[in-house]
């Protein structure tokens, strides 16, 4: 009889998603899907708004990165100006933006995926959350904590507040950097600094023992799309954009924000409001490509700070040309920490980032603008089309959750394959199903709506849709 | 004191802990305050660092603008997700990666309507320079209680 496994809802990801897993009458997976059940529309919202609005309303899309929607906004609206920004306005929006990516990957890392990594996939289920965690490795969750805390201060001393700040504006930022503000994120930097670089230690000497993990999560080969500066170094805000294959070759390569969406299309499934984004010069599914960490450093030719290259020489061992496996997702993401760290620090030190030279006025000359910014989970567009008086009258958000689909389909059905045989299944079967997805840290508070939480069920499914089976975490 | 105000602004009443410290902000400068949309563990260094804490949410029930207050006691609760810690949780957090549990207490306030942009009802916006009383009484009340005594719940409004 054939059966599908239903995982509801995936824990330890930003909003609320189920997977099913379908079985044929031996057992045997033929199919696995990622399914987000929440619809939200944010772009419907915007139209009628003045585009000078929209870093402030698009920041609301998300608690965990409203940064990165607010200097996409901006940097749309920059273009809706058609004005180039003072230097320094720049530099800032790029250190809030590192910030940023900072205290998400720290949250990513040690609040979401450390319990598998720490107390393993087959843990106690109670205990695989960061109180578990606390309790098994205090220090190694108190430095966690103090990480994330870092990236949160640096927004709330460039921002005004930790989460939605309203700050970045068509043009430049409202307000300059401080010397008490650039001194109070100076001194928190060598403990964070410090953190990343031990994190970064104890993962790779876990390495070895996830190399299973590695084989299975996602390992496949696809395209992969990031930020680069003129010379091909890691960037993620004001650079231009760039897409290697699974040999590493650059296919596409200085891409304007326009010129990067003009070679993307968006596919739909019956069965998910998750859009699918394509390379469409290779059409729907073979067009699949991945944003995010492990996208950057694949498309990245250097990171250009001395650590973080470092990290990346040793990094691109794994592969030969990129990196294929998704599950070093997390390890991109531990050099980026250290790559955003060694960069704020960089940019701090420079004295014109205290200039009050932040803000390039002008009024609406053009009728769109295409915003980019790499998002902790990577490429953000935000496209928007204006009337005479600036007003919005369309908006389309290509989010870097929705450009990770196809892959995150391909690798639960990857993993699944790997670990449900006869149909059998446990908790820790499901949760290792789980970790590939959890191992792209999707957003989908970006992409729809996230509210409250649930314990996850488990249904199996026969053909005719009755459910002959159930497993529950509350049981 | 630090006082933590917590939940969604976008969801109607469910904004009330954000609403209760914005309006402390303004009246008692000498307060820490925090107004967030969850409770994280980063939340953990201030709170091992604080004398007192009090945190305002608010709760369903059928009668809304209705003030609870709760002395937290030593039960975690369930750790639930990383963005959404409940204060119990939090408070372990404290005593375990930074060694302090202080006093705590839960304020709550009984909403009307929870919808994805709704304000905050009458009723709950007429209920917050009750809640700032009821922050106050515990502030006076915190130095009497003996460390780690847990205050029965109470059901009525508090004695304003």
């Amino acid at each position: 009889m054939a059966r599908t496994l239903i995982i509801d809802p995936v824990t330890r990801v930003e909003g609320h998603a189920k997977i099913t897993v379908h079985l044929d009458d031996r057992g045997d997976v033929v199919d696995a899907r990622f399914h987000v059940t929440e619809f939200r529309g944010f772009e419907a919202f915007c139209e009628g708004r003045h585009f000078q609005e929209m870093p402030t309303i698009t920041s609301r899309i998300c608690g965990i990165c409203p940064v990165s929607h607010m200097i996409a906004s901006a940097d749309a609206g920059d273009r809706i100006l058609a004005v180039d920004l003072p230097d320094a306005a720049l530099a800032l929006r790029r250190v809030i933006n590192l910030a940023q990516i900072v205290q998400s990957h720290a949250l990513s890392f040690f609040y979401l995926s450390s319990p598998d990594l720490l107390l393993g996939y087959d843990g106690d289920p109670a205990a695989r959350n960061i109180l578990g965690v606390a309790r098994a490795d205090p220090e190694f969750a108190r430095r966690g904590i103090r990480l994330r805390q870092f990236g949160q201060a640096a927004i709330e001393v460039l921002g005004g507040k930790r989460i939605h700040p309203t700050w970045a504006v068509p043009g430049g930022v409202n307000a300059p950097l401080t010397q008490e503000g650039r001194d109070r994120i100076l001194v928190a930097l060598p403990e964070a600094l410090q953190t990343a670089t031990d994190m970064l230690d104890w993962f790779k000497r876990r390495l070895d023992a996830h190399q299973p993990d590695a084989r299975a999560f996602g390992n496949m080969p696809t395209l992969f799309l990031g930020m680069v500066a003129p010379d091909g170094a890691l960037e993620h805000y004001g650079g231009r954009l760039r897409f290697v294959d699974a040999t590493g070759a650059i296919v596409a390569d200085q891409l304007t924000g326009e010129a990067a969406r003009a070679l993307i299309d968006e596919a739909t499934e019956s069965w998910t409001y998750l859009k699918y984004p394509y390379y469409k010069p290779l059409g729907y599914p073979g067009g699949m490509y991945r944003v995010g960490p492990l996208a950057r450093l694949n498309a990245a030719s250097t990171c250009g700070t001395p650590l973080a290259d470092a990290e990346l020489a040793e990094f691109r061992q794994l592969g030969r040309g990129a990196v294929l496996s998704s599950f070093h997702y997390h390890y991109a993401r531990l050099i980026e920490i250290v790559y955003g760290l060694e960069r704020i620090g960089r940019m701090l030190d420079d004295p014109r980032i205290l200039s009050t030279d932040v803000l390039a006025r002008a009024s609406r000359n053009r009728a769109e603008g295409i915003g980019v910014s790499e998002a902790p989970r990577g490429t953000l567009f935000h496209h928007y089309k204006v009337d005479a008086d600036g007003v919005i009258r369309w908006v389309d958000l290509l989010i870097a959750t929705g450009q990770n689909n196809l892959a995150m389909n391909r690798a639960i059905l990857q993993i699944a394959r790997q670990v449900v045989h006869d149909g059998a299944f446990t908790e820790g079967t499901l949760n290792r199903i789980e970790a590939g997805i959890r191992a792209f840290d999707p957003c989908l508070s970006c992409s729809t709506h996230a509210v409250g939480a649930m314990p996850l069920v488990v249904e199996l499914h026969d053909a005719d849709g009755r459910i002959v089976g159930r497993l529950s975490r509350d049981e | 004191m630090l006082v933590i105000g917590y939940g969604s602004r976008l969801r109607g009443d469910d904004g009330v802990g954000w609403a209760a410290a914005e309006a402390l902000a303004h009246r008692r400068p000498d307060v820490t305050v925090e107004a967030t949309h969850a409770l994280t563990p980063e939340l953990a260094v201030e709170i091992a660092d604080a004398p007192l804490v009090v945190f305002v949410d608010a709760q369903y029930g059928d009668c809304p603008g209705h003030v609870h207050v709760d002395r937290l006691d030593d039960n975690p609760g369930a750790a639930s997700s990383p963005h959404g810690l409940s204060p119990a949780a939090l408070l372990e957090y404290s005593a375990r990666l930074f060694g302090r549990r202080p006093p705590a207490f839960l304020i709550t306030v009984e909403g009307d309507r929870f919808d994805v942009g709704a304000a905050l009802s009458a009723e709950v916006r007429h209920a917050i320079p009750e809640v700032l009383a009821a922050i106050e009484w515990v502030e006076r009340r915190s130095a009497r209680l003996p460390r780690g005594h847990a205050e029965a719940r109470r059901d009525r409004k508090h004695p304003a």
